[in-house]
C-alpha cells in the first residue's frame, strides 16, 4: 500500500508492504504492528524493536493519535488523489452547457462563494431537470443564463474565479 | 481502488421528501408482496386443511436450508391481471440453498384457484426454466396444479413460448445435464403429468399426489371405465408398475425430506471462477438510497451516489471520467465479485454510447460480469447530433450489449426509455436477471410525449371535422391518455407482465445482485468473446 499521511495539514509519503506472519512492515524492513491495551499495559504502536504508548481513534476519514501528551489528526490519502490534488489548478473558470436547452433556475449572483458541489444553475434538457454544480470551491465572477432562456451547446452558463469575493 | 467520495447532503429537505417518498412507496412493496404471498380466500384454506396439505410458504421453508436467504422472484407477476385473484400468477419461483447447493425453486400455489396455469403463470415458469437453462440451476418442482385454466387456453398454449415451452426447457435442462427433482403434491392431470415426467428424479406423496394424462371423470366419459384416483395414477402405482415416478412418501414431510436427499445425491457442478476478493460493505450506508432517489422522475441524480451504496466499500475504479459523462462506466465489487457497471448519468450522446460499447468489450475480455444500472430517457436528438451519426453510435452499444458473453445483470434504478432501454441491456437483451426499483418506468417514450402525439392525432381528426377545440377540451384528451400511459410505465404494471424478475427495496439491491452473480456462475463463461460488426 503506497500513498500520504496527512499528519496536521502536512503530508508524508508512506508505504507499507507484507511482512512476515501476516504483519505488515515499512520499506525499510522494520515491522509494524498496533498492539491493544492488555492488562495494565496501555494501548500503543510498534516500530521494530521501539514500542511507543498511544490512544488511537478512528471516526470516519480521520484517525486521531494521542502520543506524549499531544493529539495528532492523520488522514490517509491515496497516492493517486494526492497526486490528482497537486494538479489542479489548471481548470478554466468557465462552466458549459453540455447540450442544449433552457435555464428552469438559477441559484446564484455574482459575487456568492460557492463550494464545490454546489447548486449553481438548474437547465431542463431532453425532459429533464439537471442541476449544474460547481466543480471546485470558488466565487462566482458571472452568471451568463436568465430562467427561461434558451441556450446551444458549448454555451458558458456561469464563471467563477479563486479566492475572496 | 478507491473510495467513491459522497457529495451528499443528508440534512436537506430534499432528502428528507425524497427519503420520505421512497419510503412510502417501500412500505407498499412490502404490502403487496405479503399479501400476494399470504391473502387467501378462507375457503381455498380450508381446503388444504381437509386436504392434509401444506400452505406453499410452509412447503418452502421445509425444502430450503435453514438461515439461508431465498431471492424469490416475481412475487407481484399477475398483480394488475384478473382483478388481482391470482397473486403471483399461482406460482412461486425463487433460488434458494438445498443441502448446500444453489438450485431454482419452481412451485404451483394450490390455494390459488386449485393451482390452475393462467397465462401469466406459464409465463413465469418458463421465465424460471429460463434462468435454470442460462445458469445451469438444478429445479426443485412442487406440482399441486389443477392444470391450465381453460376459458384463457388461446393465450397459453399454442404459441411458442406458451405452455410447450415448459417441457422443452424441461428435455434441454437435461440434455444438458443439469438435473431436476419433481415433488408430486397434488394432481399432477394431463400436460401437468408431464413435469415429474421429464423430470430427473420425482418423489410422490400416498394419498395427495396422483399422475395422469386423464383424471377419472374423463376416463369415464371416455370409456365408460371407473376408477379411483389411487388406481389410475396415484403413488404406489406409479412407483411399483408404471415407473413413472421413482419413490413413493407417506406425507408432505416426507416428500420434501426425500427431495432434500435426492439434491444432496447429485454431484456439485463446478462454479466458474472470477476475480473474487473478500467482501466489504459499502462505506456509505445504503438506506440513503430513498434519500436520493427524486420524487419527480424528472429530476436528474448522480449515479455515482447510488453505487457508493451498493458496491464493496464504495470502491470505483472509474473508466474515462471525463469523456462522455452521461454514462459512468467502470469497475467494482459486489459481495467480492468484480463486476463492470454502466450507470447512466443523463441522456446518452454519441461519445457516452462509444464509452460503453468499448467498456463492454474490455469487460468481455477480462471476463468479467456486467452489471447495468437504468436511468436512461433515451439518445440524444436535433441536427447537430443526427450528422455526428449518433443512431450508428447508438447502433455500436447495442450490438456490444447483445453480443457480450459474459453474464449481464439489469437494475432498472429510475426509467428506461425508447433505444435507451435496449442500449443498458432491457429485457431483450439476456440479462441473467431484470430487477426494478418501486418508482421506476419502463416505456417505449416518457408518458407527456406519448400522450402528447397520441391526443394531437385525436386533435387533428376532430379539426379536420371543422371542429376546434377549447384547452380544456384538449385537457380532457390528453389527462385520460397519461393517467393510461403512466399506469403501463409503472414499475408494478412491468413486473404484473413479468417484463421484470421483481421489484426491489432498492436496499436489497447489492444483495439480490450477489445472489444472482453468484447463481449465475453456475454456467461456464463461453471461451471467445465475438461482436457483429459495428458500423464505424
Amino acid at each position: 500500500m503506497q500513498g500520504y499521511l496527512l499528519i496536521e495539514g502536512e503530508s508524508h509519503e508512506l508505504a507499507i508492504v507484507p511482512g512476515a506472519g501476516g504483519g505488515y512492515r515499512l520499506p525499510d524492513g522494520r515491522s509494524i504492528a498496533l498492539l491493544p491495551a492488555l492488562g495494565d499495559a496501555p494501548a500503543g504502536v510498534r516500530v521494530g524493536d521501539r514500542r511507543y504508548d498511544a490512544e488511537i481513534a478512528v471516526a470516519a476519514d480521520s484517525i486521531w493519535v494521542h502520543l506524549d501528551g499531544t493529539t495528532y489528526e492523520v488522514t490517509w490519502r491515496s497516492d493517486v488523489d494526492h497526486h490528482a490534488g497537486v494538479a489542479i489548478g489548471t481548470d478554466s473558470g468557465a462552466v458549459r452547457a453540455q447540450m442544449p436547452g433552457a435555464v428552469v433556475a438559477v441559484l446564484v449572483q455574482p459575487g456568492d462563494r460557492v463550494s464545490a458541489g454546489d447548486a449553481v444553475v438548474v437547465i431542463e434538457s431532453m425532459k429533464l431537470e439537471t442541476t449544474i454544480r460547481a466543480p471546485r470551491d470558488g466565487v462566482v465572477a458571472a452568471v451568463d443564463a436568465s430562467v427561461g432562456q434558451s441556450f446551444e451547446r458549448d454555451v458558458i452558463l456561469f464563471e467563477f474565479v479563486d479566492g475572496e469575493p | 481502488m478507491r473510495p467513491i467520495r459522497s457529495a451528499l447532503k443528508t440534512d436537506t429537505a430534499e432528502f428528507r421528501a425524497n427519503a420520505a417518498h421512497n419510503r412510502g412507496l417501500t412500505d407498499q412493496l412490502r404490502e403487496r408482496q405479503r399479501a400476494a404471498r399470504q391473502d387467501r380466500p378462507q375457503r381455498d384454506l380450508d381446503r388444504l386443511a381437509r386436504q392434509d396439505k401444506l400452505f406453499l410458504r410452509d412447503r418452502l421453508a421445509r425444502l430450503l436450508d435453514p438461515g439461508t436467504p431465498f431471492l424469490e422472484l416475481s412475487t407481484l407477476a399477475a398483480n394488475l391481471a384478473y382483478d388481482g385473484e391470482v397473486p403471483s400468477g399461482g406460482q412461486l419461483t425463487g433460488i434458494g440453498m438445498v443441502m448446500g447447493k444453489e438450485v431454482l425453486i419452481r412451485a404451483d400455489d394450490a390455494s390459488v384457484k386449485g393451482g390452475a396455469w393462467y397465462p401469466h403463470s406459464v409465463k413465469k415458469i418458463v421465465r424460471a426454466l429460463d434462468i435454470a437453462i442460462e445458469n445451469r440451476l438444478p429445479v426443485i418442482h412442487l406440482c399441486d396444479s389443477a392444470g391450465g385454466f381453460l376459458p384463457l387456453q388461446s393465450q397459453f398454449f399454442p404459441d411458442r413460448y406458451h405452455a410447450g415451452r415448459i417441457f422443452r426447457n424441461q428435455a434441454i435442462l437435461s440434455k444438458m445435464g443439469v438435473p431436476q427433482v419433481a415433488v408430486v403434491l397434488g394432481h399432477c392431470t394431463a400436460g401437468g403429468a408431464y413435469i415429474p415426467a421429464l423430470s430427473d428424479y420425482s418423489v410422490i406423496v400416498r394419498g395427495t399426489g396422483a399422475i395422469f394424462l386423464g383424471g377419472p371423470p374423463l376416463v369415464k366419459a371416455a370409456t365408460g371405465e371407473v376408477v379411483s384416483v389411487e388406481e389410475l395414477g396415484g403413488a404406489d402405482m406409479h412407483t411399483t408398475i408404471s415407473g413413472v415416478a421413482d419413490i413413493a412418501a407417506s406425507s408432505e414431510r416426507h416428500a420434501l425430506a426425500l427431495a432434500r436427499e435426492t439434491i444432496g445425491a447429485l454431484s456439485p457442478g463446478r462454479k466458474t471462477a472470477i476475480d473474487r476478493a473478500e467482501p466489504e460493505p459499502p462505506a456509505y450506508d445504503p438506506a440513503e438510497l430513498y434519500g436520493i432517489i427524486p420524487v419527480d422522475a424528472r429530476v436528474q441524480f448522480d449515479m455515482r451516489e447510488c453505487l457508493a451504496r451498493i458496491v464493496d466499500g464504495s470502491r470505483f475504479f472509474e473508466y474515462q471520467p471525463q469523456f462522455g459523462p452521461t454514462l459512468i462506466c467502470g469497475y467494482a465489487r459486489i459481495w467480492g465479485f468484480k463486476v463492470g457497471i454502466l450507470a447512466n448519468n443523463g441522456v446518452l450522446f454519441s461519445e457516452s454510447a462509444l464509452k460503453g460499447a468499448h467498456f463492454i468489450q474490455l469487460c468481455d475480455k477480462d471476463r468479467t460480469p456486467l452489471v447495468f444500472l437504468q436511468n436512461i430517457t433515451g439518445f440524444m436528438v436535433g441536427r447537430d447530433y443526427e450528422r455526428q451519426g449518433i443512431t450508428k453510435d447508438g447502433a455500436k452499444m447495442i450490438m456490444a450489449v447483445a453480443g457480450a458473453s459474459v453474464p449481464k445483470f439489469t437494475v432498472n434504478a429510475n426509467a428506461s426509455f425508447g433505444a435507451g432501454t435496449y442500449g443498458m441491456a432491457g429485457r431483450a437483451f439476456d440479462s441473467r436477471f431484470l430487477f426494478s426499483w418501486p418508482q421506476a418506468q419502463v416505456a417505449v417514450m416518457g408518458a407527456e410525449q406519448a400522450a402528447g402525439v397520441l391526443s394531437d392525432i385525436k386533435i387533428r381528426q376532430l379539426e379536420r371535422e371543422g371542429r376546434t377545440l377549447s384547452d380544456a377540451e384538449a385537457q380532457a384528451i390528453r389527462a385520460p391518455v397519461i393517467r393510461d400511459y403512466e399506469a403501463q410505465s409503472s414499475a408494478w404494471y412491468a413486473t404484473s407482465e413479468l417484463w421484470d424478475d421483481g421489484i426491489l427495496d432498492p436496499v436489497d439491491t447489492r444483495n439480490a445482485l450477489g445472489l444472482c452473480i453468484s447463481a449465475a456462475l453456475n454456467a461456464p463463461i463461453p471461451e471467445t468473446p465475438h461482436y457483429g460488426v459495428f458500423r464505424m
